[in-house]
């Protein structure tokens, strides 16, 4: 197991990674509009529009935000309030959900935690399935026929464009076919006509969750399972400990499994960090196709209406969740490789 | 070369390789005995095929090396037809061990010392694992390793550790036959020394036989009974090691001989001129004759077999006669 000094380590090392992009995010949504003339009191006072005939009423809101936020105040203690809203939860109110930042994010966050979460762990597990299917069946079989079919299905689905493939999901499965809910609003209401409540609430909700998490898994597990087809292959062939094994007389499925196996898994690891990165990403696309109501989905309707306290609280949800992500990665890959105890 | 008290005999063992060029004749019909409680050197330049050998004999090849024998037996168990699960049962590490050239990453980093004994042991039998770290222990100390590394990772350990872990790990099932393919060749001179006595001590202690793979003629003929030269992928001389330093029929080993630096004398380094052939088009005749100062018509048409001389010393060369001593 990984050494205490190790997890401080790599908690540190994240933290760093936190402040560093928070400290971008500040940049692009206080800095970068200030520059270009617009008056961030208007944002944060929660006017989305800047209108000729603001009313009296209106500019005091302004200038009681620019007050409150400290949006006029030198950079450098601007930087230090802003973390200190950062790291005190306290966003100030969205114009668009009309409601404090951290009520609008804790109302769409467990929308979107399911689908990264669910489509993290289901591309993760088939990436491991089929690359290790692969991989058996280029080592042992004469005609790896099951390699050439696994290698070309993760291949194609990985090239597919994301947005391609989730438009044709839906339009076929969802709109036509009617497999599929046309959204989560209406799968767990049934169209506003019915009431759900325990087990079918969640089962229903599951049902219009299948499908962004199906477009998110069929894009992103061909990356994952190729690597880990190529390095297990590779293990298998030319690492010298796969062959020393051989020649001790230890099964074939042990060499494959606790040597090879094994082994290949620690580049895999770092590869799911790349993976997270992915999803989280293609949750704003997601969320936005399959009307999917998650802090992606508000994002991108906060951003239309320059929401820019809703965006900090946002991009600063999504910047903690991929980082948590990469810390339980970096215990695994620990608990995977005992040389990382050194670092 | 049949012997009555044969404890590894090959016959017209080939391994080819395939590669983008084309196959790749790494080793051509060599045929051997190996006596019991004898230690056969086998030596020449690097890549003239004697890590393939015995890559062969274990069936070690990796995907893209094919393999082909009239017999290959030990203890009188032919194993060329023998499947992966029989040879794993029967023979592996049982009766023919082994300690590879690339010791140094041959334990895998993710297990410790100790486990892999564990490993290595429950392939074979079922022994507790307590017994199996007893004794494990007791062969490490042996060897000159604390005991106490059997809890460690194979890469918290130094070279000269790792090499004699390895071999350790080729005796604890108590082995008839150990290959060592360079088991030296990465170490220090003085570690290098240690190594070989403790050999020479195990080999003793255990009555073993081995096949002793270096491309250094000096540690062949410190360890060897007997000893035969390889080039391009087939034996073309071996004798007795007296005979094979004293009177060298082929006109490789006479070269390979006169390279060997020594430091006592002050004279020039000499050296065989010209490269090993490729083994992709390897060249027609004997193989040695593009380097060989003694080359004929006949040798660039024809390749000599390997024939005996008298004193158990066999050659493979045209004109092997006039380097016979009568």
């Amino acid at each position: 197991m990984a050494s205490l000094w190790y997890l401080a380590n790599r908690a540190i090392n994240r933290l760093a990674t936190l402040l560093i992009l928070m400290l971008f995010s500040f940049f692009i949504f206080e800095v970068i509009p200030q520059a270009v003339g617009f008056n961030l009191g208007f944002f944060f006072s929660g006017i989305t529009m800047l209108s000729p005939h603001a009313a009296q009423g209106q500019l005091a809101l302004v200038n009681a935000a620019v007050q409150k936020f400290g949006l006029n105040d030198p950079l450098p203690q601007r930087i230090l309030v802003f973390f200190y809203n950062l790291f005190t939860l306290n966003f100030g109110n969205s114009a668009l959900f009309k409601e404090p930042v951290t009520t609008a994010i804790a109302q769409y966050l467990p929308n979107s935690l399911v689908l990264a979460s669910f489509s993290l762990v289901t591309t993760t597990i088939l990436a491991i399935v089929v690359g290790t299917r692969a991989a058996k069946s280029f080592i042992s079989s004469k005609k790896k026929i099951g390699d050439s079919a696994l290698s070309a299905v993760s291949i194609v689905t990985f090239n597919i464009p994301f947005i391609v493939l989730a438009l044709f999901l839906y339009i076929v499965f969802a709109d036509e076919l009617r497999w599929f809910p046309i959204n989560l609003a209406f799968a767990t209401t049934n169209g506003g006509l019915s009431h759900f409540s325990g087990v079918e609430y969640y089962l229903r909700y599951l049902w219009a969750a299948a499908l962004p998490i199906i477009a998110l898994t069929v894009v992103g597990f061909g990356n994952g399972a190729i690597l880990i087809r190529n390095n297990i292959i590779d293990e298998y062939n030319s690492a010298g400990y796969v062959a020393y094994a051989k020649a001790r007389g230890i099964s074939e499925n042990q060499l494959f499994y606790r040597h090879a196996f094994r082994n290949a898994m620690l580049p895999f690891v770092t590869q799911v960090g790349i993976a997270v990165a992915f999803i989280v990403g293609g949750l704003f696309f997601t969320e936005v196709l399959f009307d999917f109501p998650g802090i992606g989905y508000a994002s991108v309707n906060a951003a239309v209406s320059f929401d820019i306290p809703f965006l900090i609280g946002s991009t600063f949800v999504f910047a903690i969740y991929t980082l948590v992500v990469l810390y339980v990665l970096d215990l695994v890959y620990a608990r995977l490789d005992p040389r990382i105890q050194l670092v | 070369m049949p012997s009555a008290t044969s404890i590894l005999s090959v016959r017209d063992l080939h391994v080819t390789f395939s590669t983008p060029r084309g196959p790749l004749y790494a080793v051509q019909g060599i045929s051997f005995d190996l006596g019991e409680g004898e230690t056969m050197g086998l030596v020449g330049e690097s890549g003239s095929g004697k890590s393939t050998l015995a890559l062969g004999i274990l069936r070690l090849l990796p995907l893209n090396g094919k393999w082909t024998a009239k017999s290959i037996s030990v203890m009188g168990q032919d194993v060329v037809s023998m499947s992966e699960r029989d040879l794993n049962s029967a023979v592996r590490w049982t009766k023919l061990a082994y300690v590879p050239q690339a010791s140094q990453n041959a334990l895998d980093p993710l297990y410790r010392v100790g486990d892999q004994f564990v490993e290595t042991v429950a392939a074979h039998a079922k022994v507790e694992r307590e017994d199996v770290l007893k004794k494990a222990g007791t062969l490490l100390e042996q060897v000159g390793v604390d005991p106490a590394k059997l809890q460690s990772y194979p890469w918290e350990l130094s070279g000269g550790q790792k090499q004699r872990v390895m071999i350790a790990m080729a005796l604890i099932l108590e082995p008839k036959i150990v290959i060592l393919d360079e088991p030296t060749t990465a170490l220090d001179t003085i570690i290098q020394a240690q190594i070989l006595e403790l050999f020479k001590q195990m080999r003793s202690f255990q009555k073993l036989s081995s096949i002793f793979i270096s491309h250094d003629i000096s540690v062949i003929s410190n360890i060897a009974d007997r000893v035969g030269v390889m080039y391009a992928g087939s034996l073309v001389e071996m004798a007795s090691v007296s005979d094979i330093f004293k009177n060298p029929i082929h006109p490789y080993t006479q070269g390979l001989r006169e390279s060997v630096p020594d430091v006592r004398k002050n004279k020039p380094i000499s050296f065989i001129p010209g490269t090993p052939p490729d083994m992709v088009n390897p060249p027609p005749g004997c193989r040695f004759h593009p380097r060989c100062p003694y080359v004929q018509e006949v040798c660039k048409k024809s390749d000599p077999p390997l024939l005996p001389y008298p004193g158990d010393h066999y050659a493979a060369c045209h004109f092997a006669e006039r380097w016979v001593k009568q």
